[in-house]
């Protein structure tokens, strides 16, 4: 089947379109007779004029609404995804199956700790399994997502600058390669950001940092392997370097995924670090969320971490608030502990040896695409790559073929696209990460795929340009949507389901 | 594979790490269990927590066990939703992104707003963030208002964010367990120009319904067709989002930043998350707003189209300069919040509502029957109330749990000193029974406690 030949899915009507005014959809359960009515509780003050104009639709129509809606994503179920560095990875449905279990879903966030004993122990077993890949002992929980994690580590930076009295260092290094939310979370923590440019091997320049470290400076955030898939071979030096100027290094663990028992960032200097549970510990996306973003700190950075920390004493677990250096609460209750149970269930299946097969796996699917694709497709930097490989659109400029017409034409293929246009350095960039989950067959298909991609962009451009095709929409107008922009749907004439 | 590569063994992938900092053993981890394992070992994990759902329980304090309709997990679990990475590249995405934006008109239509991301971690992020959002809105001032009855565990998460933000947060006491609105007036006439916002919760922490049109009048929210004064606070309203069903909405108080928890939309407790922050506002403030929004536009043969809009607020395209770090929300729990309301819809959302107080106000009468009980606060409750207790409200709280009855808060775990008082929640999913049941035992329970107590 050629990409044109595959049938186009229907686009689908708002709910508002689909509503009909007094329509019902599922019936809550009733109050039953002899309690007070509405009018006896509330006064005619405190209530709303008119009820929330909310659609009005029968169950089955509203089920198949969703139902088609779905049918129009594409998604690691149902499409090769190597979306880099965001590790797409399969994830197991072990994993829902654990945390659908009512003792953990059913559980209120304000009972007390003798009541969820059970919670408490598999923070505590989660927290050591963390402690131990990462190499950093202590560890806390509560951050909601990757940047959340980022975000209470430079909180913890701050106060440690403020317990000893060094607020003067209001400087967070950062190299040009990292991701966005690293500065941005630089600036709600109250730092400036300094920036440090990669040689010309990818990896960070260390006269760019030895001319950028001063008295200023409270810590430098390193991405390792960086976004460009490549190791920090000159981590070592690069830690002593921050340590000898009294500043701390973080590490984004967005790229985990390729040292699982290989190495630790503890091990190679790293004082604290925020893991991505939904990218390594194949916790669903969920189209844009929840995922949980831990983050792991030396000793000296433990009393900074957010309360409550959870303690084991001979009665059990208890949770311990009283700790007069830590930064608080970054999030309410204990962060996304649905989300920590499945990360929980990913590592009980995947004991030292296939935690490491893990990386292994993924790194060497990444260098397998690298290689199969690496005559068509322009590698920036000859360094060899860890679990992601980025290429650029170079090759294909002549016939005037960006990294976004190739991404849209993947997608003709039935290919979720490369990450584009990230890292930064990198000009046309298509960032690709297989994760370890893939067969060879996948990956040859999809490298014929972007070889013939490749031969298009010479002999038929146009083909590109006009991706995607077999889709619901095709390219859509960006400009138009903040120029007029429409927030919300118009309730428009209604459509029939 | 390797002979591809033209590698002797997968060693030879990871050269570029330096031997000497290869850990060079395994890692101490358990041995890998197999599926039926680890849904044994979980599951003797999840038997040692208490549930919400095997017994009548009256905790809430802003989280709330509530009827889901049984499609919301067949649907929401589809692979599609579950599987797929945030909507970035939007001809893939069309799914997503059309729940969004029909999430996004949902949340406006509920809380009379104009504009809505598409989600926060939680309602305590989306208070700090919004907070943040008034300071670059008004420019002015570096004091924000916050009353006491905010959630405590929200507050707790905004103090965290303000410790190295110029904007101070400042406490307004209570009046009958209601925020105190004189004493906002006078912050307003001696310190206006400092007061950048202020920050109320309705139904508030106690499940008290504060005035908020006298809030919106104090503030200058341009009620009643009164002149907006340019430099006035902003009104944060922290709402119930299920409370809507039935009460006045922060639109038409005159609210400027309108957020709350969605967790009661369809998700389960989960210990408090994941569950979803909402967070809405005005149109004129678009560009202020944190995390993503979806708008409607066009392709590129004019056929309608969803995208992810105003990306250059956000961290990836903005950095250091972008409104928000924010970059994974919460799209699942906020999908699910979205599946209800289109189940439920206006009809359902107000049905809700309407049992949970009518339950409550009929609760109230049979707990404040019981001899030394008392109601804390005289003021109008919606769902939610505190009692006065004779005796402990923590041991009533263990007493009650061993009859199989999840009690409700006791308060001195927020506020030190209350050690009588216990709030008590009441949702569509307890029946006139279960309160009756509850009024007999907490009844046994308290001559008991008091009996031990003179002994």
């Amino acid at each position: 089947m050629t990409p044109e030949s595959i049938p186009i899915p229907a686009a689908e009507a708002t709910l508002f379109e689909l509503s009909r005014p007094g329509r019902r959809g599922v019936e809550p359960p009733e109050p039953g007779s002899g309690i007070p009515e509405l009018a006896e509780c509330l006064g005619e003050n405190d209530l709303r004029r008119e009820a929330p104009a909310l659609p009005e639709l029968a169950e089955a129509s509203a089920v198949r609404h969703y139902t088609r809606l779905s049918s129009l994503n594409m998604s690691i179920d149902t499409n090769f995804y190597p979306l880099g560095s965001c590790t797409m990875k399969y994830n197991p449905r072990i994993n829902e199956v654990a945390a659908g279990n009512p003792g953990f879903s059913q559980a209120h966030p304000l009972y007390e700790a003798r009541e969820i004993q059970g919670y408490l122990e598999l923070f505590s077993r989660l927290e050591k399994m963390l402690a131990e890949i990462g190499g950093l002992p202590h560890i806390s929980l509560q951050p909601a997502a990757g940047a959340h994690g980022e975000l209470t580590a430079l909180m913890m930076i701050k106060a440690r600058c403020r317990e000893r009295g060094e607020l003067e260092r209001d400087v967070v290094l950062i190299p040009d390669s990292a991701h966005g939310t690293n500065p941005s979370s630089c600036t709600i923590a109250g730092f400036k950001t300094r920036n440090i440019d990669s040689g010309e091997d990818g990896a960070i320049d260390i006269e760019s940092l030895r001319e950028a470290l001063g008295p200023d400076v409270a810590a430098m955030m390193i991405t390792n392997p960086n976004t460009l898939g490549i190791f920090e071979s000159r981590i070592g030096e690069i830690s002593s370097l921050l340590h000898e100027a009294g500043s701390l290094l973080y590490m984004d663990g967005a790229n985990m995924n390729a040292i699982l028992g290989i190495t630790r960032p503890g091990d190679f200097g790293v004082d604290v670090m925020h893991y991505n549970l939904h990218k390594t510990m194949s916790t669903p996306h969920g189209g844009g969320g929840p995922g949980a973003g831990p983050i792991a700190v030396t000793d000296e950075l433990e009393p900074y971490l957010p309360v409550p920390r959870i303690v084991h004493s001979e009665g059990g677990f208890e949770l311990c608030a009283d700790r007069p250096l830590s930064i608080g609460k970054v999030r309410t209750f204990f962060g996304n502990s649905g989300i920590l149970v499945r990360a929980y269930a990913y590592l009980r299946a995947h004991g030292p040896g296939e935690l490491r097969g893990v990386s292994e796996h993924a790194v060497l699917n990444a260098n397998y695409i690298r290689r199969r694709l690496e005559e068509a497709y322009h590698l920036p930097y000859e360094t060899p790559c860890m679990h992601e490989v980025v290429f650029t659109a170079r090759n294909q400029k002549a016939t005037g073929i960006r990294a976004l017409d190739i991404a849209k034409r993947l997608i003709d293929m039935g290919y979720h696209p490369p990450t584009i246009y990230f890292p930064l350095v990198v000009h046309e960039a298509l960032m690709i990460e297989p994760t370890e989950t893939e067969t060879q067959e996948t990956l040859d298909r999809f490298c014929d795929a972007m070889l013939q991609i490749a031969r298009e962009a010479e002999e038929n451009p146009e083909l590109l340009k006009a991706a995607p095709v077999n889709q619901p929409v095709k390219r859509l107008d960006e400009v138009n949507a903040i120029k007029t922009p429409i927030l919300t749907c118009p309730c428009d004439e209604p459509v029939s389901d | 594979m390797l002979e591809v590569l033209g590698l002797a063994s997968i060693e030879e992938l990871f050269t570029s790490i330096p031997e000497e900092l290869r850990l060079g053993r395994e890692l101490e981890l358990p041995e890998r269990a197999s599926e039926p394992e680890i849904i044994r070992e979980l599951g003797a994990m999840a038997d040692r927590n208490a549930r919400m759902d095997n017994r009548p329980s009256f905790l809430g304090a802003g989280t709330y066990q509530r009827f889901i309709p049984a499609a919301i997990d067949a649907l929401s679990s589809r692979g599609e939703f579950n599987t797929a990475y945030t909507p970035y590249q939007a001809e893939v995405s069309q799914g997503t992104l059309q729940a969004i934006m029909e999430y996004q008109t949902m949340l406006c239509q509920l809380t009379g707003m104009e504009i809505s991301n598409a989600s926060m971690y939680d309602a305590g992020t989306a208070l700090a963030e919004a907070v943040f959002m008034a300071y670059a809105v008004r420019r002015k001032g570096n004091k924000v208002l916050v009353s006491e009855a905010v959630h405590p565990e929200y507050r707790r998460v905004l103090d965290t964010y303000l410790a190295d933000h110029p904007v101070e947060a400042r406490t307004i006491g209570l009046e009958n367990d209601l925020t105190a609105m004189d004493s906002i007036a006078r912050t307003l006439e001696e310190d206006g120009d400092d007061v950048l916002a202020v920050v109320l919760q309705n139904p508030n922490f106690f499940g008290l319904i504060e005035p908020m049109e006298n809030a919106g009048k104090l503030l200058g929210c341009g009620l009643e067709g009164a002149e907006k004064p340019p430099d006035r606070p902003l009104l944060i309203s922290i709402v119930d989002p299920i409370s809507l069903g039935v009460l006045k909405d922060p639109g038409a108080y005159g609210a400027d930043i309108a957020i709350g928890d969605g967790q009661q939309l369809g998700n389960s407790p989960n210990l408090g998350g994941p569950t979803f922050g909402f967070f809405t506002t005005l149109q004129k403030h678009v560009r202020k707003v944190p995390g993503r929004i979806v708008g409607e536009t066009v392709d590129s043969d004019g056929r309608r189209g969803y995208v992810l809009t105003f990306q250059t607020r956000e961290q990836h395209i903005r950095r250091e300069r972008a409104t928000s770090n924010i970059c994974t929300n919460q799209g699942l729990c906020s999908l699910r919040g979205a599946m209800y309301l289109a189940f439920l819809g206006s009809h359902g959302i107000r049905k809700v509502a309407e049992a949970s107080a009518r339950l409550a106000h009929y609760a109230h009468g049979v707990l404040t029957g019981l001899e030394g009980v008392e109601a804390v606060s005289s003021a109008t409750f919606f769902q939610e109330f505190a009692l006065k207790l004779p005796v402990d409200a923590d041991a009533v709280y263990r007493a009650l749990a061993e009859r199989n009855i999840g009690g409700g808060l006791p308060l001195a775990r927020f506020f030190p000193g209350r050690n009588q008082e216990m709030l008590f929640a009441f949702t569509e999913l307890v029946t006139k029974k279960d309160i009756d049941h509850l009024g007999d035992e907490l009844g046994r329970v308290l001559s008991e406690e008091l009996r031990e107590a003179k002994a």
